[in-house]
């Protein structure tokens, strides 16, 4: 998958591996596509900030 | 199994590549399917705090311990009282499935998985020059 720079620090939802959401939280993401799209077909995914390291 | 590493655009546009698969994390009729990084840095599956409201996992309070990030800088988690399932699928694939405690963390930068309940269940190679992480039982 590629993630945005505009994604860095936020959620995003993918179907078929091309983000189709973003949300600054879990929930707020999960209430935007859970009317639109079954929840088998999304992968959520936590966009890191900047560099990582650990 | 093998997974193409994921392309992140970091700070100044930079192109970082990291090691990333479709994990399901399962609770009882609960789910959520994510994309997660294979961290051999962290000592436990680190969710961010959200996932266990999610998954319907009730956290208990009197059990916050403090983790160190790189550099030193602590950080609040959570241990999930009970285990809970982890999927990992490819097509073409038998679905691995197996059941771990995870951590969840106040403030987590991303779904990271470290060897308690993901590296330590596995045979895991990273291949840089290929970007391509393979899994296998």
């Amino acid at each position: 998958m590629k993630f945005e720079a505009k994604h860095q620090g936020k959620w995003v939802v993918a179907k078929n591996d091309k983000i189709i959401a973003e949300a600054t939280s879990l929930n707020k993401l999960m209430k935007k596509v859970q009317k639109t799209e079954a929840p088998e077909n999304l992968k959520f995914s936590l966009v890191p900030k900047g560099f990582m390291a650990g | 199994m093998k997974f193409k590493y994921s392309e992140y655009i970091g700070p100044s546009n930079a192109r970082i590549f990291r090691p990333t698969v479709p994990i399901v994390f399962k609770n009882k009729s609960k789910f959520i399917q994510t994309e997660a990084i294979i961290d051999s840095g962290a000592d436990f599956t680190i969710l961010p705090i959200e996932m266990a409201g999610i998954l319907d996992i009730k956290l208990d309070v009197h059990e916050k311990k403090t983790f160190y990030g790189a550099g030193g800088n602590p950080f609040n988690v959570y241990f999930s009282p009970e285990s809970i399932e982890l999927m990992l699928r490819q097509d073409g694939f038998r679905t691995m499935q197996w059941k771990a405690k995870v951590v969840f963390a106040e403030s987590q930068p991303g779904i990271l998985l470290g060897h308690k309940g993901f590296l330590e269940k596995f045979k895991v190679t990273l291949d840089g020059k290929r970007k391509e992480a393979e899994i296998s039982a």
